[in-house]
């Protein structure tokens, strides 16, 4: 099952994003993450998003490369990282803002769900990331 | 270069005298002996600001230094310790400011960041990684922390920032004028952004990139999500989450302490317009500091339509029941003001309690009233722009009193205007107050919750208070080194064991506490070299002649003989002499044999 997301829950504590860099990468890195939360200081609107396998996965057509894939509907989406040469069109091709892009590796950054246990979930005290339906 | 440990290794020093900006390696004994956050902040300002150097002049230091583990995972410890010489107390100064900055500066690849100088016109200084930009800011200049926010937003887009941003009041000089982060997270006390405004810097920006690494992420994560559920995420802390601060004005009404009409009562009559539920009521939404799951930011909104994250506590006893206002839409629109226009909204409160007091008993009448809204608000902004009797307010409670004898009225320790916990209510909180290394403090020993709040020891004497007031104030230098949150009730073993798995070295509980006490004295040397000794550290005159009218503690005044013991007894068990000096053996078991001696000439 895919994430959940529900911004009027989020309280823009960006927890999701350094516990998903510490889970990937041993590191806390916002930037690395592959999910990302937005606070607007004035208003505290938030918003939290991350690849939930829409149905319709624009990003897999845009990619010129092939570079990804996903094993069925609602599966994780896989970056090949043989094939990705970090172009970046994946990113505006996806109509939630949920591909992202690591400046490090040059490649692109989906989420993978940790292999079954998504760890912004694990650290969303709020609920605003919850395995969905 | 890839760090193994929760430090980048990298400090950047900025001179705004000349323009330059460069990377300086993080003295690692300093690191070690200080750790981050408050202990590398003093011993830096210790360092750096040459004795006798008038706080707004070029020759002060401003420095941030984030908490250790700022950036990683830990809860609360995005903090940033920001300091000074300060302008309103002439101590040293360390304030310290939540939301995201702390964790961004170790993003973008710094320890700390020192400032020195004046800039020749208003600037800004723009951090993106490593490159380090002197930016002018004459667009910015005058406007207020929202429009600058805004501004600075607009011009760094596309990608996060996060800004530290002085207001008009910080302009203009005024010497409680604050520092704020992200809309509502301020560097509130003592008078930074008059700091900053001496400088001519209107604001810091940053974007950090990077990442902040620990020796052991695995060992690092379990251990902290042990404490996460079992120790952080409970009833003990929670309620800054489900209630907030603003619970604790009943609590505190009921105690006796909370803080009514120029600190002349001690229970509010109007509190159940402003307190907790009042409050929750208005609530719109949480809002939390980067990597903290408590969210104590509450977002509320007043009958006419304006939106505030607030008010907190303190805002709400002094700029509430100390101004005699039961008004919340009033107390909310105090709050923007004050955050807007760059003011401590606690001395703020304090100054207008006072300058209501003095016309209420006679001594002069700027034309303020207990419980008077329009005027009250009035006041706000003429403080922060100096326009009539704002321009005496802007002194601050101690400067306004003496101007006007009426020192007797004036809650304040250092220069620094008392919080909202009525040390009349709990008589070590005084003591706590008077020894605070910045002036009158809450937050460096909270005695007054056994005294008045759970009511474990008796709260008009002084016994055993010393002892406690010590270890708080210890224990609390420590914590922020972390720099862990007070809203987190942390114990010093869970301190010293984060600060180990953090910094890759051991740092037993015995050693983090001598720390704590090692940065408490290295504080209590700078004061001294300024000149600060045993008659700063007696509380204001009102708490020996001017008892509560009203609440439990109404009637109860402290005698001179009783403080003069419990100072005695607070220097002895510092190993202080009896003036108040650290002695020679104090500091040499504290490793500070080399700042012992003679002071150097001012």
């Amino acid at each position: 099952m895919p994430l959940k997301f529900q911004n009027a829950l989020c309280t823009g504590c960006h927890l999701c994003e350094v516990a998903c860099s510490a889970f990937h990468y041993q590191e806390f890195a916002p930037l690395r993450a592959r999910i990302r939360a937005t606070v607007h200081p004035q208003t505290a609107a938030c918003k939290v998003m991350a690849c939930f396998s829409c149905p319709d996965a624009p990003c897999i057509a845009a990619c010129p490369e092939e570079a990804i894939s996903r094993a069925g509907p609602r599966q994780p989406l896989v970056i090949d990282p043989q094939r990705c040469d970090g172009c970046q069109v994946c990113v505006p091709a996806c109509p939630y803002g949920a591909m992202y892009f690591d400046a490090q590796t040059n490649q692109a950054l989906v989420c993978d769900m940790c292999g079954g246990e998504p760890q912004c979930v694990q650290y969303c005290y709020p609920q605003a990331v919850t395995v969905g339906r | 270069m890839k760090r193994t440990n929760c430090y980048t290794g990298r400090v950047l020093r900025v001179d705004l005298d000349t323009g330059r900006t460069s990377a300086e390696p993080l003295d690692e004994e300093w690191a070690h002996d200080y750790i981050g956050g408050k202990g590398l902040l003093f011993r830096t300002l210790y360092d750096e600001i040459r004795p006798g150097t008038d706080p707004l002049s070029p020759g002060n230091v401003v420095a941030l230094f984030p908490g250790a583990l700022a950036g990683t995972i830990v809860a609360t410890t995005a903090r940033t310790a920001v300091g000074a010489r300060s302008p309103l107390t002439g101590t040293i100064l360390d304030s310290y400011v939540g939301g995201g900055l702390g964790a961004m500066l170790k993003y973008a690849g710094w320890d700390g960041v020192i400032i020195t100088g004046r800039a020749p016109r208003p600037v800004y200084l723009w951090i993106e990684d490593e490159r380090v930009e002197i930016r002018d800011a004459g667009g910015l200049w005058g406007k207020t922390i929202w429009e600058t926010e805004t501004l600075l937003e607009q011009r760094h887009a596309p990608g996060r920032l996060v800004t530290l941003t002085a207001g008009p009041a910080g302009e203009n000089l005024i010497p409680f004028a604050c520092l704020t982060s992200e809309a509502y997270r301020q560097a509130g006390r003592g008078g930074l952004g008059a700091v900053f405004g001496s400088k001519n810097l209107k604001a810091l920006a940053v974007r950090g990139t990077g990442a902040v690494h620990v020796p052991d992420m695995a060992a690092f994560l379990s251990l902290y999500r042990e404490m996460l559920t079992g120790r952080l995420l409970t009833e003990t802390n929670l309620w800054a989450n489900t209630d907030g601060t603003p619970m604790l004005v009943d609590v505190t009404n009921a105690a006796g302490v909370f803080p009514t009409r120029g600190f002349t009562q001690g229970y509010f009559d109007g509190k159940d317009r402003i307190n907790g539920a009042a409050v929750q009521a208005a609530l719109q939404r949480k809002r939390a500091c980067t990597n903290c799951p408590l969210a104590c930011g509450r977002f509320t909104r007043s009958s006419r339509g304006e939106v505030v994250e607030g008010p907190e506590y303190e805002t709400i006893g002094l700029g509430g029941g100390n101004c005699g206002i039961d008004d919340l839409d009033a107390l909310i629109s105090f709050n923007r003001f004050c955050d807007d226009l760059g003011l401590d909204s606690i001395s703020t409160g304090n100054v207008i309690g006072l300058a209501m007091t003095m016309a209420a008993e006679g001594v002069h009448d700027m034309g303020l009233r207990y419980g008077e809204a329009a005027g009250y608000l009035q006041a706000v902004q003429d403080i922060a722009y100096l326009r009539g009797a704002g321009a005496d307010m802007a002194l601050g409670s101690r400067g306004l009193a003496r101007k006007y004898g009426a020192e007797g009225l004036a809650l304040e320790s250092k220069g620094l205007e008392f919080p909202a916990y009525d040390p009349r209510g709990g008589f070590g909180m005084g003591l706590a107050y008077a020894t605070s290394d910045r002036g009158a403090c809450h937050l460096r020993s909270f005695v007054v919750a056994n005294e008045a709040l759970f009511a474990t020891m008796n709260p008009d004497s002084f016994e055993g208070k010393p002892a406690m007031v010590i270890t708080d104030q210890n224990l609390n230098s420590i914590k922020w080194t972390g720099i862990f949150c007070d809203f987190w009730a942390i114990g010093l073993p869970d301190i010293a064991a984060l600060l180990s798995a953090g910094t890759g070295r051991s740092v037993t509980p015995e050693e983090a506490l001598q720390i704590g006490e090692r940065i408490w004295n290295i504080g209590r040397l700078f004061n001294v070299r300024e000149g600060f000794g045993r008659p700063d550290d007696y509380p204001p005159r009102a708490l020996f002649e001017r008892p509560l009218q009203n609440g439990k503690a109404a009637g109860r005044v402290y005698t001179r003989a009783a403080y003069d013991a419990a100072l005695d007894e607070y220097y002895d068990l510092r190993g202080w002499d009896r003036a108040g000096v650290p002695t020679p053996e104090k500091l040499a078991a504290l490793g500070l044999a080399a700042l012992a001696g003679p002071l150097p000439p001012g």
